[in-house]
């Protein structure tokens, strides 16, 4: 049974569109969100960075989420409660493995440990049949709903005692109570071959054997001939024949087993999501945060437009909300970012970056309202204090991890480039960043470009080229920084000391 | 029968395990190379046929051919299945030859009849049905179909077929439980398992239906309940036993050394694509080289094929390098800082050549190649040499040699000669050395650090190892052609790493 919560049926999995995660982790500050959404759960925390790490660009199916999620919202709690049931089966069938991890050779062990799992997967169906039975009707949208009917018609109560049944059968056998029919052929070498389990019954004793023979029995076998156990190599060939038998009967349930072992996972992974998501949001209205779910746009449809974006990772750390930034896109395609440090610019992209993430996963976003078009790949590219690898300079380490992002991008792409070519000569830069945005401005990738580099931004500025919008951090006449973005032409005003300052030390 | 290594030839896998390993594979590495492939495919009797190289532009061409065959997934499925069929066959006949009954003898030596040429029957089928366009395979096709259609062949065939056919006639079956165990001959085929599989079929999206095929008695011989079985058998068909027994006993090996000869040949080429393939799954470029008769030739992004066996398990990275070269330029003289990766280049070229002259695949990723047949190397040996004359004396003596070899379809790959000797000499000896080398129309590959030889001719290549110009010199083992330095730090690192508009323009098109 495939579980459509988190996708909608039919759908196949996109290429990745946001390769760097940890970039995006890190640049973008997803950690702290990460934290509130797994509030205390790993497992929760874990699915829904994947989640969050694998933005899509099937817009139907973000529409399938959005509408999947604005019912688990509403039902919190019931959401809570599948994950919880289905988070303890999943435990207790996977502590039994572990315990049971060294596989016993004994093949009747074997047999045995095979129907103690499957009872123990027919048991985790009873029990979230309980809870779905119990909480049938709390759902109001069709896709919880299609799932708890899909459910209920697939496990229904003859399937489970079927199941039931074969494995109690199987575990006499394993126990030796039990009796083994078995054909076979002639094969390569005269040796015996295309083995085939006929019966599998529970063996009566001698008496009872004969009569029931008698009354039932339809074949009557001709020229019977009894195999001696008295000869200890025919007995040993026997029931090493007996246990292969019971192991290939075992064995039929274990694509079962796996099969439902899945849906279990899967389910318990998709619950994760939402159940992640409603502490996030519920997080997010106690600290009166602003929070809508965005329009979805197609792809090169219009720009990012919106309205109070704020950086959500850092104001649930503060606990506080920040200052807050419209964004009116229109056509634009790039954005020049200029401004004084510690002015805001940072976090205004990331605020940008992190809804827009946040949006192609299928969630609300932290703004007050935010029209948005889906982004064919989305990448951050910010200036990095450290050199990990130890092995090159700055600039080189920059421009290889950019490298590897065009490896990655295309056309209706997006990427938010933090102070990046600044480690080089400020004409360098300039000529190199010139380069770099005019080919992505070419390719309709949407650039955000926060950047130090005056004569850049300066020569970017007069040209007075279309589709492109220059924003500064907001500094009032006293000097003060308001942490707000506006319009405007790039300033000069000690951007080449400051970066002198920032890069060699101070004068 | 044909051999995919020389047109109109026959090769004995006898006449291939005599052949030494070529003098140049060491100094590129290519010893290193084989032993990981071997390694890889548990298959050290095939290494020989590294040696066989070709003598002629037709031979290289022929043995691309192949290759470009084998390129088509359902031929060399099918190739692989002749193969595995053939080992099936030498299979039952190594049974033949252990096992004791006399009776499981004769069976053993049928069946491997019946699979010996089914799969040569299957293969030609699926050349039928393929097509193949090379020469080898077209030529295979005929000898296969020809050997098949011989009255002899059929008629064995036929009288194994007929014995085995009412053999797998023969079943059994069994009641066990603790108290007792019957046999009787009504073979039933109702499977226990298939309703419990049809009752979960709802859950199981591909239910695969795994038949009960580990058989507990393994063993080539029979087990003492099978023995029971068989004996029970041969009481209600008496007749045919006896048949398979006068039958069985007539057979000699019907395996050909021709046959399995050609079997080796085929593992060969299917096991060299295959370990070239996982390059290409590691993301290195592997490419079939353009052959050409003139000395133009480009290696766009080639790198040293051991190299990147190495680093990909210590998942380091490979630096890709682009080496041309125009019809009239003569030599590539590759200058630069020590460890900059001029020897890896070196190899990297040697190893192109050698792949290329193989017919086979080249580690990069756009090639047009000159073709030759006589690769030679001198690398300068550090270790094992016997004071400065000494070394100087043999190295002077191994060029000599090879200078009474060299032709216009070498080339000649040096690395750092002369080490031994003061530099005015060395640059006075390598230049006449240059001299006397190119005169015989050979393409030189010459990796030095006098870079004075670079600026000789207009006809010399000059490859130059970059260093990152940050002042701290460190090496970015990419090796550029250019004359002289002098470009901007930055603009080699955006050149670098195809950054500039044009590049990212490409590079964004692309997909």
């Amino acid at each position: 049974m495939k579980v459509n919560l988190l996708n909608r049926p039919g759908y196949t999995e996109a290429p990745d569109i946001a390769p760097f995660k940890n970039d995006l982790v890190q640049d973008l500050v997803l950690d702290p969100i990460l934290e509130i959404m797994g509030k205390g759960d790993s497992y929760v925390q874990q699915q829904c960075r994947t989640a969050l790490l694998t933005p899509l660009t099937d817009r139907a199916n973000l529409l399938h989420r959005q509408s999947a999620l604005r019912d688990a919202i509403r039902n919190s709690k019931t959401v809570l409660q599948l994950y919880a049931t289905v988070a303890e089966v999943v435990t207790d069938i996977s502590n039994y493995k572990t315990s049971h991890r060294n596989g016993n050779p004994l093949p009747a062990v074997r047999v045995l440990n095979a129907v103690e799992q499957l009872d123990l997967l027919a048991h985790g169906l009873e029990r979230l049949k309980d809870v779905i039975v119990a909480t049938y009707g709390h759902f109001t949208g069709v896709i919880f709903r299609d799932f708890y009917d899909a459910f209920l018609k697939e496990f229904n109560a003859d399937f489970v005692r079927l199941v039931h049944e074969k494995a109690a059968l199987l575990r006499k056998s394993g126990d030796d109570d039990g009796e083994i029919q078995i054909s076979g052929r002639i094969g390569t070498g005269l040796k015996s071959e295309g083995f085939i389990v006929n019966m599998l019954s529970e063996y009566q004793s001698k008496r009872k054997h004969d009569i029931i023979d008698s009354l039932f029995s339809t074949k009557i076998r001709k020229n019977e001939i009894r195999i001696s156990y008295d000869d200890l190599d025919l007995n040993r060939d026997c029931r090493d024949l007996e246990s292969a038998g019971l192991l290939h009967v075992a064995s039929t349930f274990d694509g079962f087993s796996v099969e439902l072992m899945r849906m279990f996972n899967s389910l318990r992974q998709q619950l994760a999501f939402y159940h992640g998501c409603c502490n996030l949001y519920n997080q997010m209205k106690n600290l009166c945060f602003p929070v809508c779910f965005p329009e979805l746009g197609m792809t090169g449809s219009h720009a990012i437009t919106g309205e109070a974006f704020y950086d959500l990772g850092v104001a649930l750390r503060e606990k506080r909300l920040p200052a807050t930034n419209d964004l009116t896109g229109e056509d634009t395609i790039a954005y020049l970012i200029t401004g004084t440090n510690h002015g805001g610019k940072t976090t205004f992209i990331r605020s940008i970056g992190a809804s827009q993430l946040m949006a192609q996963c299928g969630m609300f976003v932290p703004a007050k309202s935010m029209i948005t078009q889906i982004f064919t790949g989305i990448y951050t590219h910010f200036v990095r204090n450290e050199d990990v690898t130890m092995t090159s300079g700055k600039l080189e380490e920059e421009l290889r991890r950019l490298s590897k992002i065009v490896d990655c991008m295309s056309s209706g792409s997006l990427i938010l480039l933090n102070e990046s070519f600044a480690t080089t000569s400020e004409r360098d830069g300039a000529a190199i960043a010139e380069d770099i945005i005019r080919a992505f401005y070419d390719n309709e990738i949407t650039c955000f470009f926060v950047t130090h580099i005056y004569a850049y931004a300066k020569k970017a500025y007069d040209a007075g080229i279309p589709r492109m919008q220059f924003l500064q951090a907001e500094r009032t006449e006293e000097g003060e920084r308001t942490y707000r973005m506006k319009q405007g032409e790039p300033g000069a005003t000690g951007y080449g000391m400051e970066l002198y300052d920032e890069i060699i030390g101070c004068r | 029968m044909i051999s995919l290594f020389l047109p109109e030839e026959t090769l004995s896998y006898e006449e291939v395990r005599a052949l030494p390993e070529p003098a140049y594979f060491r100094d590129l590495n290519l010893d290193q190379y084989i032993a990981a492939w071997a390694e890889e495919y548990d298959n050290k009797e095939l290494i020989p046929y590294f040696y066989v190289e070709s003598d002629s532009f037709e031979v290289a061409r022929y043995r691309q051919e192949i290759v470009g065959d084998l390129g088509n997934p359902e031929l060399a499925e099918a190739v692989s299945a002749f193969i595995t069929g053939v080992g099936s066959a030498v299979n039952c006949r190594k049974c033949s030859e252990t096992v004791i009954s006399k009776m499981q003898k004769a069976k053993w030596n049928t069946d491997c009849i019946l699979l010996y040429y089914q799969a040569m029957e299957d293969l030609c089928v699926a050349f039928n049905r393929i097509g193949p366009k090379s020469r080898a395979f077209y030529g295979l096709h005929q000898d296969l179909f020809r050997l098949l259609n011989t009255s002899a062949v059929r008629r064995l065939r036929a009288a194994a077929k007929t014995i085995s056919d009412e053999f797998a006639k023969l079943s059994f079956h069994l009641v066990i439980n603790k108290e007792k165990a019957t046999f009787d001959l009504a073979y039933d085929p109702m499977d226990y398992c298939m309703p419990i599989r049809e009752a979960l079929a709802n859950t199981l999206e591909n239910t695969s239906y795994l038949p009960f095929k580990d058989s507990p008695f393994p063993a080539i011989d029979l087990s003492p309940l099978e023995t029971f079985i068989l004996k029970q058998l041969e009481k209600e068909n008496r007749q045919l036993f006896l048949q398979l027994e006068s039958f069985g006993e007539r057979l000699g090996s019907i395996l050909s050394q021709d046959i399995l000869d050609l079997i080796r040949e085929l593992k060969f080429y299917i096991d060299n694509l295959r370990f070239l393939n996982k390059f290409k799954e590691d993301g290195f470029p592997i490419v079939m080289p353009l052959l050409v008769k003139d000395k133009e030739l480009y290696m766009d992004d080639c790198y040293d094929i051991v190299l990147a066996l190495r680093n990909s398990k210590a998942g380091k990275e490979v630096v890709l390098n682009d080496i041309m070269k125009a019809n009239f330029e003569k030599a590539i003289i590759v200058t630069g800082p020590n460890q900059g990766g001029k020897t890896t280049l070196a190899r990297a070229f040697g190893q192109c050549f050698y792949f290329g002259m193989m017919g086979f695949p080249v580690p990069a990723g756009v090639c047009k190649l000159p073709y030759i047949s006589n690769i030679y190397t001198h690398f300068a040996n550090e270790e094992g040499s016997d004071g400065v004359d000494g070394r100087l004396v043999n190295e002077l003596s191994r060029l000599r040699e090879m200078l009474d070899v060299v032709d216009h379809r070498s080339i000649v790959i040096l690395n750092e000669l002369f080490t031994s000797a003061p530099t005015i000499d060395a640059l006075t000896m390598s230049r006449d050395l240059l001299k006397r080398l190119l005169s015989c129309n050979a393409i030189v590959f010459y990796v030095t650090h006098t870079y004075e030889i670079a600026l000789d001719s207009e006809d010399y290549v000059s490859l130059v190892a970059t260093v990152v110009e940050d002042g701290s010199c460190r090496r970015t083992y990419r090796i550029i052609r250019k004359t002289a330095d002098g470009v901007a730090y930055a603009n080699s690192i955006v050149d670098k790493y195809k950054l500039d508009y044009s590049h990212i323009n490409y590079r964004l098109n692309r997909k």
